[in-house]
């Protein structure tokens, strides 16, 4: 087989606890986003894309969901001959086992993986961002300085650079300074957690950093200032597409509500339809009905829409039965709205249920409702 | 213990469909906004775990081959069984409404002979039905019969599909055309192996001919038994039965009883993203299909993917094939839209319920 040019390691084991009762059952990248997506399928299509045809993805949070969605990377065209997706969930050693201790630790535990494929380059991902980007730009600029590591990077607004990893890098793009959520940040510069290292680097790197008592054994905090310390080549790489974080329930309801606001939604179809690849489910089209009133939304196939939806994302299998409203609200795979209930500014999780009459939301809070909860008329759930 | 294999027939042309079905064999005709006919068939054996199947493929091909691909929605790309892909003869193009061309069968006898299955599973793909074939096969083993057909009480008379004449449980003759409230072949039945070999074997000189034309001469030598299914079905032949069975979806219980049964109907899959409904759009009573843009209205209609439906534009009671545009202004009634065609501003075109406009695919 021809000798590999860059694998992917794809960091899926996070909790995403700031998305509250969403990821209580499923981990962050299986979290359902856009109406018929899951947020990992962004940076799965982005590897297909970019003709990277071997991913190991890194899970330890409760991943059945996210396991089974990603099945064999058939629906990323990641199941080919010399290639393909592989889970790489915590193991034992006869050392004992031990839970990944931070996003360098759980690369350093699969070196094994790596140095088995043994690429010239490894590009480290997280699946809980929703983006656009070809890779091999990124590997172009990294081979084009002779790096040891690139860190994409994308302009924010200076107030919230604090946010971030930031990033000040003189003209020729060369990495000067890394600080991890700086209080008074220089620059605008903020790292996308998506990293291209040389193979060699990485795994000398990694290997150091696991001796370190002292290290957390991440990225941002240990091993990318511990490189820049020592003269190491790092440098940036802009990126200036479409990128966004959904780590907060504000954020993910926001960049959902992006796919909807799109002053030109023609464009924006065409800008993601032959990118972004999923795992669908078979479902019919969907059935609008009689006194169905729907206006600005997202409507996946499966739903059943027989009441109000306005301004509104229906993911899969939804139903909305009649004289029910749905307004300002995300509907989760299978979520139900019964006869007559009221669901304003309302992530309601999978498979969960207002039962007839009931109301959730004033509209001034976002509230969320857990996968296969049910809001009945008295408001228990 | 007996086991099955399939085959699936789309060797067939009809005068009737002839603008819909003119290059794409009926099989590969798309239906209900996302499948395509042969999905029915294809799904039905899924369901009953037979996963043997010989598609029978028509002189044009294309369509059908893209379709079904390497049969992996239907879990057919498997190493035991699975999919396989049996060229037909010509004369399905030529021998109107002929489903089953005995030289068909005789041509990919490999399939057969390779078989180790008690039981040959036959159907045509221009019927939507949902037919038990795991009993089906069933009552067909217990009854030791040599053949067993498929029929239902007609609906209203059919000059297409056969009728079936019984004496006690054992069919006598087959004749062509049905009239309301008599037994009709369903195109679909289950055959011992080892009496289609014989078949082949005895009628070799004539087997351009279709199968059941030879059958004649042979119910009183044979055992022939006829199963009885009274679920839904739909089989198309003309584009006015086409309109119909279509349009019969967008009724709400229907719509509930044939999709959501915990029956998926399996289909090539398409990543589109979910329908926009842009605000302002007036949308009744309609099946849409992920991938469109909807900004005017829609009513009593079936929209596939990738439609955009321009603000103003009106379409009513009509079905739009995959990747069509109706421009602002343009009103469609009564109307079946092939692909890819684009219905220009202020067009009007209006068919009638009798009789629907049809617009055959667009030629870019």
């Amino acid at each position: 087989m021809k000798k590999k040019k860059c694998i992917a390691m794809l960091l899926a084991g996070g909790q995403g606890s700031r998305l509250g009762s969403l990821t209580k059952q499923i981990a962050k990248p299986a979290v359902s986003f856009g109406g018929k997506y899951r947020i990992i399928d962004f940076s799965l299509s982005n590897c297909a894309t970019s003709h990277i045809d071997t991913v190991g993805v890194l899970t330890q949070y409760r991943p059945m969901m996210l396991n089974a969605y990603i099945g064999n990377g058939a629906s990323w065209d990641l199941d080919g001959p010399d290639g393909g997706v592989f889970i790489l969930p915590p193991y034992e050693t006869e050392k004992g086992g031990n839970w990944y201790k931070g996003t360098a630790d759980a690369i350093y535990r699969n070196l094994d993986f790596i140095k088995a494929n043994d690429p010239e380059y490894v590009l480290i991902i997280s699946g809980d961002h929703i983006y656009n980007m070809d890779y091999r730009r990124m590997l172009n600029t990294h081979t084009g300085h002779k790096a040891d590591l690139t860190i994409s990077v994308m302009p924010v607004p200076i107030e919230e650079a604090s946010r971030f990893g930031i990033i000040t890098a003189n003209e020729t793009k060369r990495i000067e300074k890394f600080t991890e959520k700086p209080k008074n940040p220089d620059s605008n510069l903020a790292s996308m957690g998506i990293y291209i290292f040389s193979t060699d680097v990485l795994i000398d790197a990694l290997e150091r950093d696991a001796e370190n008592p002292d290290s957390k054994h991440d990225f941002g905090m240990n091993v990318i200032p511990m490189l820049l310390g020592e003269g190491k080549r790092l440098f940036a790489h802009k990126f200036k597409g479409y990128w966004k974080d959904v780590g907060t329930i504000q954020s993910y309801y926001d960049t959902n509500m992006e796919f909807l606001d799109d002053e030109n939604p023609a464009k924006i179809y065409k800008k993601y339809e032959k990118l972004v690849m999923t795992n669908n489910v078979q479902s019919p089209a969907k059935y609008i009905g009689e006194s169905a009133k729907i206006e600005n939304a997202l409507v996946s196939n499966g739903c059943i829409v027989l009441g109000t939806v306005k301004h509104s994302i229906l993911s899969p299998g939804c139903y909305v039965g009649k004289g029910a409203v749905v307004e300002d609200s995300i509907l989760l795979p299978g979520a139900k709205v019964k006869d007559g209930a009221k669901v304003i500014k309302t992530i309601m999780g999978e498979g969960s249920v207002v039962e007839t009459g009931a109301s959730i939301g004033t509209g001034a809070e976002i509230e969320t409702i857990g996968d296969n909860a049910k809001v009945t008329a008295k408001g228990a759930r | 213990m007996y086991s099955i294999d399939s085959l699936v027939f789309t060797n067939c042309e009809f005068e009737g469909l002839s603008k819909l079905a003119g290059n794409r064999t009926v099989a590969a005709l798309p239906f209900w906004g996302k499948y395509r006919m042969i999905d029915f068939p294809l799904s039905n054996l899924a369901w009953n775990e037979i996963t043997t199947i010989g598609i029978i493929t028509p002189y044009k091909y294309r369509s059908i081959i893209d379709h079904v691909g390497s049969g992996k929605p239907w879990g057919l790309d498997r190493k035991i069984g699975g999919l396989h892909i049996l060229p037909g003869t010509v004369w399905g193009y030529s021998n109107a409404n002929s489903r089953f061309i005995l030289k068909d069968i005789e041509n990919n006898k490999i399939f057969l002979d390779r078989s180790s299955a008690d039981y040959v599973l036959i159907t045509a793909a221009n019927t939507v039905s949902a037919v038990d074939y795991a009993d089906l096969v069933k009552h067909h083993h217990d009854s030791k019969a040599d053949m067993t057909i498929v029929y239902k009480v007609a609906e209203s008379n059919n000059e297409y599909m056969s009728e079936v004449r019984m004496s006690k449980d054992k069919v006598t003759s087959m004749h062509h055309g049905v009239k309301k409230g008599q037994p009709m072949f369903l195109d679909c039945f289950v055959i011992n192996r080892r009496t289609l070999y014989n078949l082949l074997k005895y009628y070799k000189a004539i087997n351009f001919m279709d199968l059941f034309d030879i059958l004649g001469s042979e119910f009183n030598k044979m055992d022939v038994r006829a199963y009885e299914y009274e679920d839904y079905s739909y089989s198309i032949f003309t584009e006015k039965q086409y309109f119909d069975a279509n349009m019969d979806l967008l009724c709400e219980e229907k719509y509930a009883k044939l999709m959501l049964e915990g029956r998926t109907i399996l289909t090539k899959q398409h990543d589109h993203m979910p329908t926009k409904f842009v605000e302002g759009c007036e949308v009744k009573r309609s099946i849409v299909q992920d991938g469109s843009l909807i900004e005017g209205a829609v009513e009593n209609s079936i929209i596939s993917s990738n439609v955009i439906i321009e603000r103003g534009a009106k379409v009513t009671n009509s079905i739009i094939f995959q990747g069509c545009v109706i421009e602002a202004g343009a009103k469609v009634d009564h109307a079946i839209i092939d692909r890819r065609n684009v219905v220009n501003k202020r067009v009007s075109i209006k068919g009638t319920k009798g009789n629907p406009f049809v617009m055959g695919k667009a030629q870019k």
